[in-house]
């Protein structure tokens, strides 16, 4: 989006404040600022020349605490792209006043750089298991950094070696495969969630399908979100190689974010000649892990009786991404006792939001706990979301308030019903 | 910026979480919906109306002006903070506090937005009539101050028709109560009635008590299709004269319907000239015979298709059409001027007709859209408000409009309000004499002008 | 108190002239439509008074049907107007067997309702516009004839039991509703109040086209009877009325049609006249009205008194006192009412009220419209 496109889009907004009703931010601050129209506003100030970007740190937090969960996109009788907005926002205030230094360290330092996150899955592993945890916590070492000590609280507990080294044991050659999958295991599957990845892997294999799992680079969401386009491509660049190399009939992902992300790949290039053509073949290929189980495998026949209330929380990047709610919602549905209990606003963000969870931390943990209040109001015991992301934040939340309830993907309950795990 | 002593004050008061002094937060408390933008010196959020109390006696101990504000979605400038001072925004207090099923009626506080009232009571098989298009960001308060109709309006009629009793702080900071809420309903009289559509110049209304309506136990939703908006203005007329009393009656036109289907993908007819949407409810032994004699009148006028809803999501989106208008025009130009005249229902045609003749005499793009059932027509001017001319065009042609309402017995505005915008036409409609009494009554209750000083009245 | 003059005015600028005629002169002004509801603040009056009478105006105006909609003088009568309405098939929700001789303006300065309140609210529900005559002598209108308008202040609920305090109605544009296809009632026997109390609850609950829901009681005969009136489309009264006799199980009951509805109330209002001395109102919030209705029939306060109607739909109680014993049942009543608000009775004195004294001191500063009656004579002015 140049400039004048940017004008454009900004000028589409005629202030009616529908955004009000479904914006989470808006929610619980009830400040202007903070809710589509008013960081549209803001940004159409700018715009038109009355402040600069980066010049005004206000305008700055706020458009820093826009979660771009897109609710307010599609509730928008003028479609106004807001979430793309605010990214185009983000990368000319980071091209304004330069990253700061937490970004430098996550992004561009952790998840650009596959075996530095092996070492910090390593070391969380370590100081989990070793009590560390414990001693960490209590001693208050941690107060004196307030963003560590939140991180430290939404890291997972009971983390599992990753799952890229446990694919050895997993994979396997599958006879008369129905599909050749390529599955992109994200970084947060194959460092925190590798349980996740390896339901899905068995199962899929169980469903007949041959799966490989490529070396990735991250996909470039928390890049893009924090308006590091550069970093994005470059990395984008790089997976689209690697997956068109191999020649799935699909290339499947676990996370919503992951998804969503790969599927935008198209756009992503497409002022780009020498990319465009291969972007587009490999946004085409994109499917979210629910989606193509409900819809390209056929039902399960083998599923045992699983007696547990469910319930789901949509991704944003998921209901509002890849528009895909029903499909998850009918694989849990599936499983014989199963008690699906469907939750009040179920596609409202968590608050996790990638990194929100831990950039903005305030804001981030009252949306959580009005996610987790939902959840305790429909007495379900088994919280089931399709994005590690939110896996993250709502496991956190659970901890949090003391509730005895797990998050699980719906293709852990699969795997778990078929008697794969 | 407000005076130092003035700020500590209403820091005491509120707490200092709840208010906002910096440049930027003034930027964004300085527009509503409407295109008029003003910005304030301070926005205060109240939580109690012992608050708001204590905020006006500043207000009036200092000569500081006050506007209040619910979700800012007023559509003539009700919102915008003309003359700087105190933005006071209401939607803190945003709490039911009691539905009582035996009389039927609820008492919020003024923060409570219309749709969260409308999921409370739908559990209990009641609603509250009015429903604005603004639903689901406007606040019951903010609908009282401005009278808000609905598309419902039809057959329950508008907001005053549904307010039973206020909670109000007047200008001096003292708190009232008025018709329910005073008196148990009788013997005195009803003076909730004066601030149902005062703008917000009267008081701060901080609680409402409101009459809730039986949820129908049926409804019908049927989509009318027509070659001309002259048509589908002459069924409505014609449907009203039978004596069929619709929940709701609105007419889109031609671009409205194609801005609203770019947004929804209804798969709405995009060569028709005129839709027409309607709803009738009532109970299941009665309805079939009404939807029977509209069809016929349907055929009548020439319909050239006929749709009913077939289930409740169909209706939904339906009327997510019809809500989406104002919003989704952003689509065809960055900016338009709504009007709102009414006039009697018998000419509707009429009027439906001369707007379009107006839209060819200045070159513009009129969308129209109206509540047919009452006469109350909104036709939005659309216009690039980097090209002046047009502006002007359209200008030339609201001004037409309004004189032409005028003169059919209508009304400059049905529901959205006087605010800035209509401000200067009022001396059309009104008598010097008419104009002078509204000033006796607003200056009793605002005897220093501080409360949203500038709107419905030139003062 | 002195009476002037009565002046019969033929059109607005005559009472505009009268009006500032009698200020002049410091006489207070009670304006007045037949005056069948007046005399009785007139005793009190502390100046010399000028009576004006719109009952010479008396015409409709403008009758736009297909905008239900009806502009009318101030003098007309609603029996006057109902007629003509009736023959073009629509009408306004206020009853004439109630109210048919009293004239449009007094039952807007009034804001009185009909034998169908529950269904269809106080006549101040139904004033789309009015134009009416300053305490300065101005033609001042306010509202229009569209049913959505928000141009300028609203002022005709201000109006709307304002007595009379604050200027003179000369002329209202009324709502109109389509003709209802249908009216019926059934009428029975109660052994007690309660009963009546226990199945007007369940009638509320069933969300039926229900008009009227009263229990009546006269010194005749000392049953408690119960009325529901029903008005709709015929299929539905028809399915309602069926729904009703569910709900009264084995309990013996007489249906009514049409005209023998109208025909009921017409003797009702005959028998027991709405406008009465010893007539003691009270009204407010139904869960109240219960209550005290549940603590008068335990006290026997019912068989004392001549007459007695509780309206289980508009929160109403009527009861119609021997003159010997009003007092002790006022103290009674008062006793009965528990919560002290949101139920108030028509001998309780009003507390200020702010808003209106604000206003009418603005408006009249001189306190010359309808000097000492219960808004301007007592504590109501704080």
């Amino acid at each position: 989006m140049d400039n004048k496109e940017l004008k454009k889009k900004i000028r589409e907004c005629n202030r009616c404040g529908f955004c009000q009703d479904v914006c989470p931010t808006y929610r619980y601050t009830k400040n202007e600022a903070a809710v589509a129209r008013g960081r549209v506003r803001l940004a159409r100030l700018i715009s038109e020349g009355k402040y600069k970007w980066g010049e005004e740190d206000e305008i700055t937090e706020h458009i820093k605490t826009c979660l771009l969960c897109r609710a307010c996109v599609v509730n928008c009788p003028s479609s106004v792209i807001t979430d793309e907005i605010m990214m185009k926002a983000r990368e000319e205030i980071n091209f304004a006043k330069g990253f700061n230094l937490f970004h430098k360290l996550l992004y561009r330092g952790f998840l650009s750089h596959q075996e530095r996150l092996k070492v910090a899955g390593m070391l969380a592993r370590f100081y989990d298991r070793s009590g560390a945890r414990w001693i960490v916590r209590n001693s208050g070492v941690l107060n004196t950094f307030r963003k560590l000590k939140n991180m430290e609280n939404i890291l997972p507990m009971g983390l599992k070696p990753p799952l890229r080294s446990q694919l050895p044991e997993i994979l396997k050659q599958v006879n008369k495969p129905k599909f050749r999958i390529g599955y992109f295991a994200g970084c947060a599957t194959n460092t925190f969630f590798s349980d996740i990845g390896k339901a899905a892997l068995l199962y899929l294999q169980h469903r007949g399908c041959q799966v490989e799992v490529p070396e990735i680079q991250c996909c470039g969401g928390p890049h893009k979100s924090a308006g590091d386009m550069e970093e994005a491509k470059r990395l984008a660049k790089e997976n689209i190689v690697t997956f068109l190399k191999g020649d799935y009939d699909y290339i499947i992902s676990d996370c919503a974010t992951c998804g969503s992300t790969l599927k935008e790949y198209e756009e992503l290039f497409k002022n780009d000649l020498q990319m465009k053509e291969k972007a587009q073949q490999f946004s085409e290929k994109i499917l979210d892990l629910n989606k193509f189980i409900a819809d390209y495998l056929p039902p399960d026949e083998d599923l045992k009786a699983l007696d547990k209330k469910v319930t789901y929380h949509d991704p944003c990047h998921l209901v509002r991404g890849l528009e895909v709610t029903a499909e998850p919602r009918e694989l849990l549905k599936r499983i014989p006792g199963v008690e699906f209990r469907e939750m009040r606003e179920a596609d409202w963000c968590c608050g996790g939001a990638g990194s929100y969870c831990f950039t903005q931390q305030e804001m981030s943990a009252k949306i959580l706990e009005g996610k987790i209040d939902n959840f305790i109001e429909t007495g379900a015991e088994i919280l089931a979301t399709s994005c590690p992301a939110c896996t993250m934040q709502l496991s956190a939340g659970l901890r949090k308030k003391s509730v005895k309830a797990k998050v699980k993907h719906p293709v852990q309950l699969l795997a778990e019903s078929v008697g794969l795990v | 910026m407000l005076d130092k002593h003035l700020l500590v004050k209403l820091k005491s008061i509120v707490g200092k979480e709840d208010i906002l002094t910096s440049k930027i937060s003034r930027e964004v408390y300085a527009y509503d919906s409407s295109p008029f933008i003003h910005e304030p010196e301070a926005v205060v959020f109240p939580e109690t109306t012992a608050e708001v109390a204590e905020i006006l006696k500043l207000s009036e101990a200092y000569s500081i002006p006050v506007v209040p504000r619910g979700a800012g979605t007023c559509l003539s400038g009700g919102a915008v903070s003309l003359y700087g001072g105190i933005s006071l925004v209401l939607t803190k207090m945003d709490k039911i506090l009691d539905i009582d099923t035996v009389n039927e009626t609820a008492l919020v506080e003024t923060g409570v937005t219309n749709l969260n009232l409308q999921k409370a009571v739908e559990p209990l098989g009641f609603m509250f009539a009015p429903d604005p298009a603004s639903q689901k960001a406007a606040t019951i308060g903010g609908n009282v101050a401005e009278c808000a109709g609905g598309i419902r309006g039809v057959k329950y009629g508008v907001t005053k028709d549904h307010v039973l009793g206020l909670e109000v702080v007047l200008p001096g900071g003292e708190i009232v109560t008025t018709g329910a809420l005073a008196s148990g309903y009788g013997f005195i009289p009803d003076l909730t009635g004066i601030f149902s559509g005062s703008e917000g110049t009267f008081g701060i209304i901080t609680k409402i008590l409101v009459k809730l309506t039986v949820m129908p136990e049926t409804m019908r939703t049927m989509m009318a299709v027509f070659d001309s908006l002259d048509k589908a203005g002459e069924a409505v007329s014609a449907i009203i004269a039978k004596g069929i009393v619709p929940t709701t009656l609105e007419i889109m036109d031609k671009s409205m319907i194609r801005a609203v289907d770019d947004f929804l993908k209804l798969g709405f007819p995009r060569d028709a000239e005129a839709v027409l949407l309607l709803e009738v409810d009532g109970y299941e032994v009665e309805i079939d015979r009404q939807v029977d004699v509209i069809e016929e009148i349907f055929r009548e006028k020439k319909a050239s298709s006929v749709q009913s809803a077939k289930d409740r999501t169909e209706r939904e989106k339906l009327w997510l059409a019809r809500r989406s208008g104002n919003g989704a025009l952003g689509r065809i130009k960055p900016a338009y001027m709504v009007q709102d005249i009414t006039v009697p229902r018998h000419r509707l045609p009429q009027m439906l007709r001369f707007v379009s003749d107006i839209s060819k005499k200045y070159d513009i793009t009129i969308a129209q859209m109206a509540h047919a059932g009452d006469g109350n027509l909104h036709p939005h001017l659309l216009y690039d408000p980097d090209d002046p001319e047009e502006f002007e065009r359209v200008e030339e042609a609201s001004h037409e409009i309004f004189e032409t309402a005028l003169k059919m017995d209508g009304t400059l505005t049905g529901e959205h309000g006087i605010g800035l915008e209509k401000l200067p036409f009022m001396k059309l409609q009104f008598s010097e004499k008419d104009i002078s009494f509204m000033k006796r009554v607003k200056k009793a209750l605002d005897t220093n002008l501080n409360l949203n000083k500038g709107k419905v009245l030139e003062l | 108190m002195q009476i002037k003059d009565k002046f019969f005015a033929e059109n607005p600028q005559e009472i505009a002239q009268k009006v500032i005629e009698a200020a002049d002169e410091g006489f207070g002004i009670v304006p007045c439509g037949k005056g069948t509801n007046i005399e009785k603040y007139l005793a009190s009056a502390n100046k010399p008074v000028v009576m004006i009478s719109t009952e010479r105006m008396d015409s409709i105006q403008e009758f736009e049907r297909d905008n239900l909609s009806v502009k009318v003088q101030a003098g007309i009568t609603l029996a006057q107007l109902q007629k003509e309405l009736h023959e073009h098939d629509v009408f306004l929700p206020l009853t004439v067997e109630s109210h048919g001789r009293r004239t449009i303006g007094g039952l807007i300065a009034e804001n009185e309702a009909g034998y169908e309140e529950y269904a269809y609210g106080k006549i101040q529900d139904y004033v789309l516009g009015l134009e009416f005559v300053t305490p300065y002598g101005e033609i001042v209108k306010t509202g229009g004839k569209t049913v959505k308008n928000v141009s300028g202040y609203d002022f005709t609920r201000l109006f709307a039991n304002s007595l009379g305090t604050l200027g003179i109605i000369t002329s209202i544009t009324l709502k109109l509703r389509p003709e209802v296809e249908k009216r019926a009632a059934v009428i029975l026997e109660v052994p007690s109040l309660k009963e009546a109390s226990e199945i007007s609850k369940k009638i509320i609950q069933e969300k039926l086209v229900t008009v009227t829901l009263k229990g009546y009681k006269d010194h005749e005969n000392d049953k408690w009877r119960l009325i529901i009136g029903l008005a709709g489309f015929k299929e539905t009264v028809k399915h309602h009325l069926q729904k009703i006799k569910k709900v009264l199980g084995s309990l013996n009951y007489s249906e009514l049609d049409q005209a023998e509805v109208n025909g009921f109330w017409k003797e009702y209002y005959q028998k027991f006249p709405i406008y009465e001395d010893n007539n003691i109102v009270g009204m407010g919030d139904k869960r109240v009205l219960f209550k005290i209705a549940e603590s008068c029939e335990k006290n026997n306060l019912f068989s004392q008194v001549a007459f007695s109607e509780v309206d289980f739909g508009a929160g109403k109680l009527i009861i119609k006192t021997p003159k010997e014993t009003k007092e002790t049942i006022k103290e009674s009543l008062l006793a009965y009412n528990q919560e002290k608000f949101n139920f108030s009775f028509n001998f309780q004195k009003p507390q200020p009220g702010l808003i209106y004294k604000k206003i009418k001191t603005a408006l009249d500063p001189n306190n010359l419209m309808f000097p000492n009656n219960r808004l301007t004579g007592g504590e109501y002015l704080g």
